[in-house]
């Protein structure tokens, strides 16, 4: 559904987006993940249109969104960062004129009498805004409304014409728990008829939301894949971690030899636990290099178990400043 | 087309809940009122014409019209608004037409409040109304041609007060530029570009009651102009 291929955008000599590709397919959710500065907003800006690329081509739909923007653009409701609306209308005023302009190709394909036209415009609008929930300020100006409302309204701009892909820049950035708990629960039901993709600094939200991730850094993508995926296969780039506990527990000497062991390329005691937290290098035969350090020192395991890296440990890692030259 | 009127409805309704929009109106009525019945002197000259209230909004819009374009394209990527406008799936072109319409509505809102000046004084005289109606036609043509140069001037600007003293200086220029001869001695084909280029000069024709075709054509050259250069410069925008 979303095809970019060997994108690049430079400000001046800065490289905000260089040679980035990678496909979404339809009916999932993406996460993109970056740090500061990584590009994320002018990736998305890309994706959306509201850019061109210096060089490579973004597709929607097979359609090259610079070559022929309107219909490329048609497909495809966004979210911007900071949720940007006009603060003198309303969101129903806001509503509708995303709709009438949304509305003009399919329009023009459509036979049904004009009034007809009118009352399924209206019908969709009082569906969106009750889908996002803001029924109880649709006549108010936006001006006056908290974050949250702002927020929900620009997730409701983006819905309008159920576009088949979804661009979210920070969606849930304003909203207390529960607003960010509706929110994510409509990014999933979204998920299961558009393309959508969140861009957030909040990881727990990236796994809770996303099947998969982009992670970009300094312009480039460092990791993509099911979030599973990618953690899985950094692990095996960066060597495993295991969780480790003598029954003699662990002293300096232990540490010592085991910080020097072969295979081992960090060692952690894990707080009140008694517990080690091994990482081996990437190379490391697994387990078998904690089972010949237990002989050799006299020890018996008690607990060896590996441990799953989180979203967080991918995100840190790929995104370390020595990933990149 | 359904996108461009639903934009240009979106400007209207924002103009109306905009208190420049209403600080100009209220400028524009009040000292055309004055510069026409005070310092022209309509009521002691004994003539049925309107061609003093008409001959001062070319030097009136420099103020006005700025007030109302300079709010344009600059407040929208300054609020980050435009990152809305411009993922619409409509084309530069109809972005900035649907802009364009909208502003000029209000300019035309405007000078319908003029209308009272006229049926106030019809009574009191003669009044050739095929004149007064080519004064408003030419007030129309001026006026939609200073909204598209305030327009491309707040495309190129990233606040309003720069908009607005931008498009007011290059409309100053334009609607004086014309009359230099009068103050400097000027080569003939340098005086003759200088008119040509002035608003005000083509503005003359239609105050006197002469729909001149040559005037309309300049008016419609450059508001076309003006508006296919505001969406080069979108287009410029995205890719810079």
């Amino acid at each position: 559904m979303i095809d970019v291929q060997d994108v690049c955008k430079s400000y001046g000599k800065l490289a905000a987006v260089d040679q980035v590709s990678f496909s979404l397919s339809s009916q999932r959710v993406t996460g993109l993940l970056g740090p500061n500065g990584a590009g994320k907003t002018t990736l998305m800006r890309l994706l959306t249109g509201y850019l061109y690329p210096d060089a490579g081509a973004v597709l929607i739909d097979g359609i090259d969104i610079a070559a022929h923007p309107a219909q490329a653009r048609a497909k495809i409701g966004y979210v911007p960062e900071n949720a940007p609306l006009y603060p003198e209308l309303t969101p129903y005023e806001l509503l509708e004129f995303v709709s009438a302009a949304r509305g003009q190709s399919s329009s023009r394909k459509q036979s049904s009498p004009r009034r007809l036209r009118r009352h399924r415009n209206r019908e969709q609008l009082e569906s969106v805004i009750e889908k996002v929930g803001i029924s109880e300020v649709k006549h108010r100006t936006i001006g006056a409304l908290s974050r949250g409302y702002k927020q929900r309204v620009a997730v409701g701009a983006a819905l309008i014409a159920s576009p088949q892909v979804l661009i979210l820049d920070e969606p849930t950035s304003a909203l207390d728990p529960n607003q960010t708990h509706e929110m994510r629960e409509l990014i999933r039901e979204l998920g299961h008829d558009a393309t959508v993709l969140v861009s957030s600094h909040v990881l727990s939200e990236i796994e809770a939301v996303c099947s998969d991730a982009v992670i970009l850094h300094r312009g480039r993508v460092v990791g993509r894949g099911d979030i599973a995926t990618l953690r899985r296969e950094l692990s095996s780039g960066i060597g495993e971690r295991i969780r480790v506990a003598f029954d003699s527990g662990y002293n300096d000497d232990i540490l010592v030899a085991l910080s020097s062991t072969p295979g081992v390329a960090e060692l952690d005691p894990e707080p009140g636990t008694g517990a080690l937290v091994v990482r081996l290098q990437p190379n490391a035969e697994g387990p078998q290099v904690l089972f010949d350090f237990a002989a050799k020192q006299g020890l018996k395991l008690t607990r060896l178990e590996p441990m799953e890296g989180g979203l967080e440990e991918v995100f840190r890692v790929l995104t370390a400043e020595d990933v990149l030259p | 087309m359904t996108g461009v009127l639903a934009l240009t409805k979106k400007e209207l309704r924002i103009q109306f809940s905009s208190p420049p929009m209403y600080i100009a109106t209220a400028f524009l009525l009040s000292a055309a009122a004055l510069w026409f019945f005070l310092i022209h002197g309509f009521l002691a000259r004994d003539t049925a014409t309107l061609r003093g209230y008409f001959a001062a909004m070319p030097l009136l819009f420099v103020l006005v019209i700025p007030a109302l374009t300079m709010k344009g394209w600059a407040e929208e990527y300054r609020l980050g608004t435009s990152e809305l406008l411009l993922t619409l799936p409509l084309r530069s072109i109809e972005l900035v037409v649907g802009k364009y319409l909208g502003t000029m509505l209000i300019v035309v809102c405007m000078l319908l409040l003029t209308l009272p000046v006229a049926f106030l004084l019809m009574p009191l005289g003669e009044f050739d109304l095929g004149q007064i109606v080519t004064e408003y036609i030419g007030t129309v043509l001026i006026s939609g041609t200073a909204v598209a140069l305030g327009l491309f001037v707040s495309v190129l600007c990233t606040n309003q007060s720069t908009a607005f003293t931008g498009a007011a200086g290059l409309l100053l220029v334009l609607t004086l530029i014309g009359r230099l001869e009068v103050v400097l001695t000027l080569p003939g084909p340098l005086a003759g570009v200088l008119r040509y280029v002035s608003l005000d000069t083509h503005f003359d024709g239609f105050v006197r009651g002469v729909l001149d075709f040559r005037a309309l054509w300049y008016y419609l050259w450059l508001t076309s102009l003006c508006l296919y250069l505001t969406s080069v410069v979108l287009e410029a925008r995205r890719r810079a």
